[in-house]
């Protein structure tokens, strides 16, 4: 029964239809109320709107801004000034949202090109000089407030709290359910991809810097809306309403409804509307009302992360240990991956469910249990594999039939430290190029030169003929250069699918206003899905499908890290230390994936491994480097026997080497 | 144009500029070795100021007030540390920032409760007498602050270069896991940190309360200022953050004497950020391009 209820509960289509009749309830109050209740939920609700600006940037791109009590004002302002020379309230709404747009476009261009906090800083130097200077002009003083006057439409008398408490749940809702749109598709993904990992994002063919762009411009505007409703509510705006303390109250509402949420900022701001009436008529303590705010904040932080909506979630590990069952709790997820495994490895070979994707072991097994697949479902040509793989064929025929890559004379120094010097040589179409050396030699540089992390001091690098020189990271991507990382580089708090999925970005960047609306975006989304499920199931993953990155072992996310690469269909892959931490038995099962990828796939490999058994046995071509230069480049069995190699290997100098 | 006129303002720029600085620097020592944006960086700066006010309502030596000041800031330092700061390493760096928004709130709150919601006058430490050098007039009250920055600055320098919790923290800055494979605690880098950016709070507080009225809900809004000159001077460096706030202090003063659009001083921090930026940004990607 307890089992019954607690799946219940979980699913997540019971959670929003209760969502929803609770959010129905609380929200039909007023209109039994007084107007004053209604004026309350008014403001809570518009608090919620311009918390949910914030919750959206912070949660799903993850930058801060301290402003947007800026862009807040502008909608107001922008709004009574307009209405002062004559403008219908309809059509002042497109010069808010362009007012928005532009300004979000100024402060975040410079901001969002820089790592790190750059955008808290600048948006509050945007709040401050905007409440001082534009707002102190237009609205200045107490005795020179502007009149904001409430929209006259569709015939209802808007004046009417009631009604105005009804307009802007309308403009909540709709708002609000563009945002749940945009969060299940292209665009959305892609923020959080932006906010766990830049790196992997541009890495897939994603441009971060318009991603987060696109995450502070979209928080703008509704924050503009969020300006103009407020400004409606309280008639007389001036410069004090969207002071800087108003950027900071509203980024505590976010906090206080949770980060990320888009239902949460509504409770906490309704919470937050209330709260002043709690001390409303007792002078005395008119002053404790900060203290105590400020203070509930702080414990807030301490007490609650995650904000209101996490409640449920730590009741329920509340409940758990109670019933002392805490110890299990983290596994929970693993127990539901464990029912699917069952089912979706009958007559395979794969891992019993207990050991499930918890070691290198298992993930290699899993791999064989996927060539065996892979295997089968060529014969049978039915999966979505293979049908990838005849794409390949048609795609990769129409390439170019001479060098893939070619790397000339690329040299790059690190302070004084030479990392590549005169670095040349090519990788030939659907050969697995393997680069050795000894540690320190280069090879990661050489790979970042690739994928554009580095830039080159001298040389070149051309891809099928394009100059890659000067190309950031996502646009390689897109041309079709994928990789995997050394050290694991993956969405940790995504699930596999997601992280695969995220890999679309190197054919289709999302649009805003498509995927805000769902136009068109389910065939897509659905054709990325099941591109996705093809690759985990080529590499044995299929059963981890919605299990979360973060909770994966080391050896498992490699293999995730090459389903990634896989996803973003691309001509040429580059693999850094696949095989690190593999036995030797695993790292010949990897041998025979590398060979499928090749022969199967068509794909390129240019391969950086330690394992000398495995480069030696599959690669078509090995190039070695050594301090930063390519001692030798050629067929494996010469390049064993190659003096040069040989004394940097056994650590003798070349002229030792032939004297022996 | 008036070269007497011009050397006044840059130098009341300068004074105003340090003060910045001052509080930037404060600011960049908890950013740097914590990872915290502290927003009630200027709301500590103005309650310390208040308490010292308290210390000088009790007719006490001015030198000893300040002295019993600086103990109360690193006793607000390090509990600031231990209740909020600590609990919150492992938490997304935002979490600590909206706490401080929370300890700048309850900050306020307080200062109104004990000290009253009226502004106060904060006396001046030296009267404010002129002596005059090749024509040029420096106050008392000039010179003290140039030469307490002066200090703190040299101070601070001292602490980080060359004694054991400074290099323990820039270890710890550089890189956390080795140093604490080295035995440097965090917790300890992270009191220190916060008893340090407490005491120039408290610089700061004290030397910007003569110069204005000192008020509760005003003076925190100098964390803007703190956080712009961090920002000018690349937020993680501690010289950057003081030549920083000098650079905006000198700009502010100018637009004031010279730029005669109203209120074109408070375009100044939006300004100078947005140019910061751009210049690292730019810098960036020429960084990007040497590869260093």
């Amino acid at each position: 029964m307890s089992a019954k209820l607690q799946a219940l509960l979980a699913s997540r289509r019971a959670r929003q239809i209760a969502v929803v009749l609770v959010a129905v309830a609380v929200g039909s109050i007023p209109l039994f109320g007084s107007h004053f209740t209604a004026f309350i939920f008014t403001l809570g609700i518009v608090y919620g709107l311009a918390a949910m600006s914030l919750s959206m940037l912070t949660g799903w791109v993850g930058q801060a801004s301290l402003g947007h009590a800026a862009f807040a004002g502008a909608g107001a302002f922008a709004t009574a000034k307009l209405q002062t020379h004559g403008w219908p309230f309809l059509a002042i709404m497109p010069v808010v949202v362009g007012a928005a747009l532009l300004f979000s476009l100024v402060v975040g261009i410079p901001a969002l090109r820089i790592r790190g906090l750059q955008l808290a800083v600048a948006t509050l130097a945007f709040g401050y000089s905007a409440e001082r200077g534009v707002f102190e002009q237009m609205g200045g003083g107490y005795s020179n407030d502007t009149v904001l006057h409430r929209p006259h439409a569709f015939g209802v008398d808007f004046l009417n709290d009631k009604n105005y408490y009804l307009l802007c749940v309308a403009i909540a809702v709709v708002l609000t359910l563009l945002a749940a749109n945009l969060r299940h598709r292209t665009m959305g993904r892609g923020m959080m991809a932006v906010r766990e990992s830049e790196t992997v994002f541009s890495h897939v063919g994603g441009n971060v810097a318009s991603y987060k762009l696109a995450g502070f411009c979209i928080s703008a505007v509704y924050a503009a809306i969020a300006g103009v409703l407020l400004g409606g509510l309280i008639a007389n705006i001036n410069k004090d309403l969207f002071n800087v303390q108003f950027g900071f109250f509203i980024l505590a509402v976010a906090i206080v409804g949770g980060m990320g949420s888009l239902v949460g900022p509504y409770i906490a701001g309704l919470a937050f509307a209330w709260y002043p009436q709690l001390f409303a008529g007792v002078t005395a303590l008119q002053y404790w009302t900060y203290m105590i705010g400020g203070l509930g904040m702080v414990l807030f932080v301490l007490l609650l992360p995650g904000g209101l909506v996490a409640i449920p979630k730590r009741a329920g590990e509340l409940l758990l240990l109670l019933k002392g069952r805490f110890a299990k709790a983290p596994e929970e997820g693993a127990a539901e991956d464990t029912g699917e495994v069952e089912i979706d490895l009958r007559g395979t070979i794969l891992a019993a469910p207990s050991e499930n994707g918890d070691s290198p072991t298992t993930s290699i097994r899993s791999l064989a249990g996927a060539r065996s697949r892979a295997e089968v479902s060529l014969i049978e040509g039915e999966t979505g594999s293979s049908r990838r793989m005849r794409g390949r064929q048609t795609l990769g025929s129409g390439g170019s039939g001479g060098t893939l890559l070619e790397v000339e004379g690329v040299s790059i120094s690190f302070g004084g430290t030479i990392a590549l010097s005169d670095v040349s040589f090519s990788v030939q179409p659907r050969e697995v190029h393997g680069l050795v050396g000894p540690n320190g030699a280069g090879k990661s540089t050489l790979f970042n030169c690739v994928t554009g992390i580095y830039r080159p001091q001298e040389g070149r690098i051309f891809f099928k003929g394009t100059d890659l020189t000067g190309l950031p990271s996502y646009r390689r991507a897109r041309l079709g250069i994928a990789r995997t990382f050394q050290n694991i580089n993956v969405l940790p708090n995504l699930t596999v699918l997601e992280n695969l999925m995220v890999a679309e970005q190197a054919h289709w960047s999302g649009n805003l206003l498509r995927d805000a609306l769902g136009l068109d975006a389910h065939h897509r989304q659905e054709k990325v899905r099941l591109a996705a499920e093809a690759n985990l199931e080529f590499l044995g993953l299929a059963h981890l499908r919605d299990a979360v990155a973060g909770d994966l072992s080391h050896g498992t996310l490699k293999l995730v890290e090459l389903a990634r690469a896989l996803t973003s269909e691309p001509e040429m892959l580059l693999l850094d230390e696949p095989a690190a931490g593999l036995s030797m038995q695993e790292s010949e099962r990897l041998g025979e994936v590398l060979r499928q990828l090749r022969d199967e796939l068509h794909l390129t490999v240019l391969i950086v491994e330690h394992d000398m058994a495995l480069v030696m046995g599959n690669c078509n071509t090995v190039t070695v480097l050594d301090y930063g230069r390519v001692i030798a480049s050629g067929a494996p069995d010469d390049v064993r026997n190659d003096p040069n190699v040989i004394a940097a290997y056994l650590g003798t100098t070349h002229e030792e080497v032939l004297a022996q | 144009m008036d070269f007497k006129l011009l050397f006044q303002t840059i130098l009341s720029g300068l004074i105003s500029g340090s003060i910045y600085g001052v509080l930037g620097l404060g600011f960049v020592v908890t950013y740097k070795a914590t990872r915290v944006l502290n927003l009630a960086h200027g709301g500590m700066a103005m309650f310390l100021a208040f308490v010292a006010l308290s210390f000088l309502h009790r007719h006490m030596n001015y030198g000893l007030a300040m002295l019993l000041t600086a103990l109360a800031a690193i006793a607000m330092g390090i509990m600031i540390d231990w209740t909020i700061m600590r609990p919150l390493r492992n938490r997304p760096p935002l979490d600590a920032a909206v706490a401080s928004l929370g300890l700048l709130l309850t900050l306020q709150g307080l200062a109104v409760i004990i000290f009253g919601a009226q502004e106060k006058v904060f006396p001046a430490a030296v009267p404010l007498r002129f002596i005059s050098v090749a024509g040029f007039n420096f106050s008392y009250p000039q010179l003290l602050g140039f030469g307490s920055v002066a200090v703190a600055a040299v101070l601070i320098g001292v602490l980080f270069k060359w004694t054991r919790a400074g290099t323990a923290i820039r270890a710890y800055v550089e890189n956390p896991e080795s140093a604490r494979g080295l035995g440097v605690s965090p917790l300890y880098v992270s009191t220190i940190a916060w008893s340090v950016a407490a005491l120039l709070a408290a610089l700061a507080g004290v030397m910007l309360a003569p110069l204005t009225l000192l008020d509760s809900l005003r003076m925190p809004l100098y964390s803007v200022k703190a956080l712009v000159a961090a920002l000018l001077g690349g937020l993680n460096s501690l010289s950057g953050a003081l030549a920083g706030g000098i650079l905006l202090g000198v700009t502010e003063a100018y637009f004031q004497g010279y730029i005669h659009v109203r209120d074109s001083v408070n375009y100044l921090p939006f300004g100078l950020v947005v140019l910061a930026l751009l210049y690292q940004g730019f810098r960036g990607s020429r960084r990007l391009a040497r590869a260093a």
